[in-house]
């Protein structure tokens, strides 16, 4: 009983990491942008004019 | 975004997808009307415009922004910025991006044309974390 306990507690934990609160760190390079560089938000869209 | 002024940052990758006939002209489109300063105006018409995105309405859509047409053609015609693109579309697949729009929002993932009003709740999250 106390095993299945740790396996649930173990997955739950892995899959509130998986779900929110990966943060991705993505290089801004040269792409275009608008807006001040110390901005506290900073949104990089990836998008298709199409 | 008018309204977040001074507190965001909006960067833009491009991502083309291979099999639509006008997305990578139109991305180049973006990038040589960058070269002459009017980038964002460009990017707001071909998202007016958009599916109309032909060479030839690229060009009439050029002229209207007052481009230097000669530099704007032969930037489409020698697609001058491929590095560029190809760079930000690799990167969206060592990513396993495979839909567009994706945003990052201080690099948390949104993936798809999600309502504005979402968008704007992580936004005030993120504000908010940072002022903690």
């Amino acid at each position: 009983m106390k095993k299945l306990f740790l396996l649930f507690i173990f997955f739950s934990l892995v899959s509130d990491l998986s779900a929110a609160d990966i943060r991705y760190n993505i290089p801004i390079d040269d792409s275009p942008s608008l807006g001040p560089k110390n901005a506290p938000v900073t949104v990089i869209e990836f998008l298709d004019y199409q | 975004m008018k309204e977040y002024e001074g507190k965001i940052r909006l960067v833009i990758k491009h991502y083309p997808y291979k099999y639509r006939d006008f997305s990578y002209i139109s991305a180049e489109a973006s990038l040589a009307a960058l070269d002459q300063g009017k980038f964002w105006e460009m990017h707001h018409l071909l998202h007016k415009k958009s599916p109309q995105l032909d060479k030839n309405s690229l060009i009439k859509y050029a002229q209207e922004l007052g481009l230097d047409i000669k530099k704007f053609t032969e930037s489409l015609d020698k697609m001058k910025h491929a590095k560029i693109i190809e760079r930000d579309a690799k990167l969206a697949l060592s990513m396993d991006l495979y839909s567009t729009p994706t945003f990052f929002i201080n690099g948390r993932k949104v993936v798809g044309d999600v309502p504005y009003e979402y968008l704007k709740k992580i936004i005030a999250e993120e504000l908010n974390a940072k002022r903690k």
